[in-house]
């Protein structure tokens, strides 16, 4: 027996299988859907053959030193940052310019002039800065300053790998392997191509949403050289329609420069805080700022928040030890 | 970009794919492309469309992470697909609460514009989407989850529940409680919405 003929009434089901048939067909949005799967699965195959590649020895062992430094380090940096917060901007009036990008520029020279990490034999702990907060970043020049062996350079490493397309740069940092990351092109131009080539497919959503949300992924990742950061930064400041929005402080109470774009299709806000200094991002966060839509969402509703430890990584809402955390409804989808 | 051919033969089994897939990741997409159309449809007419898209490809990525997990004596992915599917739709209730809340407000058509077979069709399906929207909502989650993979996934007992993890049982039970309460709203006396 099959299912249907317990189902007496069959202009019952066949009233249930009419219900909302529009809504069901829709192929651009299941063309989306698989090239968004495909671009997962794409990301995850490069992962596995980079894995399968002989590691370079020494310039793992760096590396694996400072992923595997105690938390108390890490801690260590956000007190030192917040300690010289006199030298930051916190409670200062905010640049008047309306234009982003020569405070985008500078910013990035900050970034790419910042005092690398220095380790202290004997365990003695992080030799701060200035008042620069160190950068855990995997560039060359970090690495020389972390230990004194002999790295093989970049361009050696990275004979076997090939420079991103569009889609797998999109796919944002923690998508490619190291050698894919040291490919990734330090001039803003080509990434902006790159990055609005992947968004002119983003449906619903304007051309530069795409670049501004991966751009930022990019600057937030510990993982990424240096320069490349630097060059997610400038670029940013030639997307359409970036605000300079003034100075404030994250969920953690660190101040820092806003920086914001509305994307003119969604009516979503993307508002980013960055370290001045530095160039570290220390916030993300996207809310509404229209009513309606399908989830009626209120304007000015969080959908989405992370908060970045001076390391780079997400701080986990769930441990955060301050509290009240904003209320955030992912599910919120705005007109 | 790379032109991807996926590697894996159309005629090839879902659970195939799958173990083919931890070797050869393209295999998933093979799967992927078998069922994003049912699910998608799916998930459109709970949810609407800029959910179901999100949904359903976070379905997918979330199935791809997880294939070590599948349970290959389940030659088709469906079931499995569905019940990641359904997890997902659980933070979305609102969503959807709010969706059949509209469709039940929605205006009924006027029948004297009827004069074909396929315009009385159209005009009856019409007629009785506000009930069924009414109908549906005030199903209970699990009752709700059976019926319309029943009717809408066309799965059969087994497969819904091995994607609600239930016993077959207990399908047939939320199938026959969630189908009276249809009935019985169908056969209430048309209002007048005015």
């Amino acid at each position: 027996m099959t299912p249907h003929d317990d189902f007496h009434d069959a202009h019952d089901l066949a009233a249930l299988r009419s219900f909302a048939i529009e809504d069901a067909v829709d192929e651009d949005r299941i063309t989306a859907i698989e090239q968004r799967v495909r671009t997962h699965v794409l990301a995850d195959e490069a992962r596995r053959r980079a894995r399968l590649r002989p590691a370079p020895r020494r310039r793992t062992w760096w590396r694996t030193a400072l992923r595997q430094a105690p938390v108390a380090i890490v801690s260590a940096f956000i007190v030192v940052g917040l300690s010289f917060s006199g030298g930051t901007p916190g409670g200062e009036p905010a640049s008047a310019s309306t234009d982003a990008a020569p405070f985008l520029n500078e910013t990035a020279a900050n970034m790419m002039s910042e005092q690398p990490i220095g380790v202290v034999s004997g365990g003695g702990g992080p030799v701060g800065g200035g008042t620069a907060a160190p950068d855990a970043s995997n560039s060359g020049a970090i690495a020389t300053n972390v230990v004194t062996i002999d790295i093989p350079s970049p361009d050696a490493e990275d004979q076997l790998a090939e420079a991103p397309d569009s889609q797998t740069l999109a796919a944002g940092p923690d998508a490619l392997p190291d050698e894919t990351l040291n490919t990734v092109p330090a001039n803003e131009s080509q990434l902006l191509q790159l990055l609005r080539e992947a968004g002119s497919s983003n449906q619903g959503r304007d051309v530069d949403y795409l670049p501004f949300r991966v751009a930022a992924s990019y600057v937030a990742s510990p993982n990424v050289p240096v320069e490349v950061r630097a060059a997610f930064l400038r670029m940013i400041g030639q997307l359409d329609g970036i605000d300079l929005g003034g100075t404030s402080s994250d969920v953690v109470g660190r101040p820092g420069t806003v920086i914001a774009r509305l994307d003119t299709e969604s009516g979503i806000r993307q508002q980013y805080l960055l370290n001045p200094d530095n160039g570290r991002l220390l916030e993300h966060r996207e809310f509404t700022t229209t009513g309606g839509g399908i989830g009626s969402c209120p304007a000015g509703m969080i959908i989405a928040l992370e908060v970045f430890d001076d390391s780079g990584v997400v701080v986990d809402p769930q441990s955060a030890p301050w509290a009240p955390w904003p209320v955030v409804d992912p599910s919120c989808t705005p007109a | 970009m790379d032109v991807v051919h996926d590697a894996a033969p159309t005629e090839s089994t879902d659970a195939t794919l799958i173990v083919d897939s931890l070797k050869n990741p393209r295999a998933f997409m093979t799967v992927v492309q078998r069922h994003q159309r049912v699910l998608y449809g799916y998930l459109a007419r709970r949810v609407g469309p800029d959910l179901a898209e999100d949904i359903a490809a976070e379905t997918f990525t979330r199935a791809y992470a997880q294939r070590k997990r599948f349970d290959p004596a389940w030659s088709d992915a469906r079931p499995w697909l569905f019940g990641i599917a359904s997890n997902l739709l659980r933070t979305h209730a609102r969503s959807e609460s709010r969706r059949l809340r509209a469709y039940a407000r929605a205006a009924q058509p006027d029948h004297a514009t009827a004069e074909d077979d396929r315009a009385v069709a159209r005009a009856d399906a019409e007629l009785t989407a506000p009930r069924l929207a009414a109908a549906i909502e005030s199903l209970s989650e699990g009752d709700r989850d059976a019926l319309l993979m029943f009717a809408w996934a066309d799965m059969g007992y087994d497969e819904i529940a091995a994607a609600l993890d239930i016993p077959t049982g207990t399908v047939r039970s939320r199938l026959n409680r969630a189908r009276r309460l249809v009935q019985a709203s169908l056969a209430e006396p048309e209002r007048n919405p005015s």
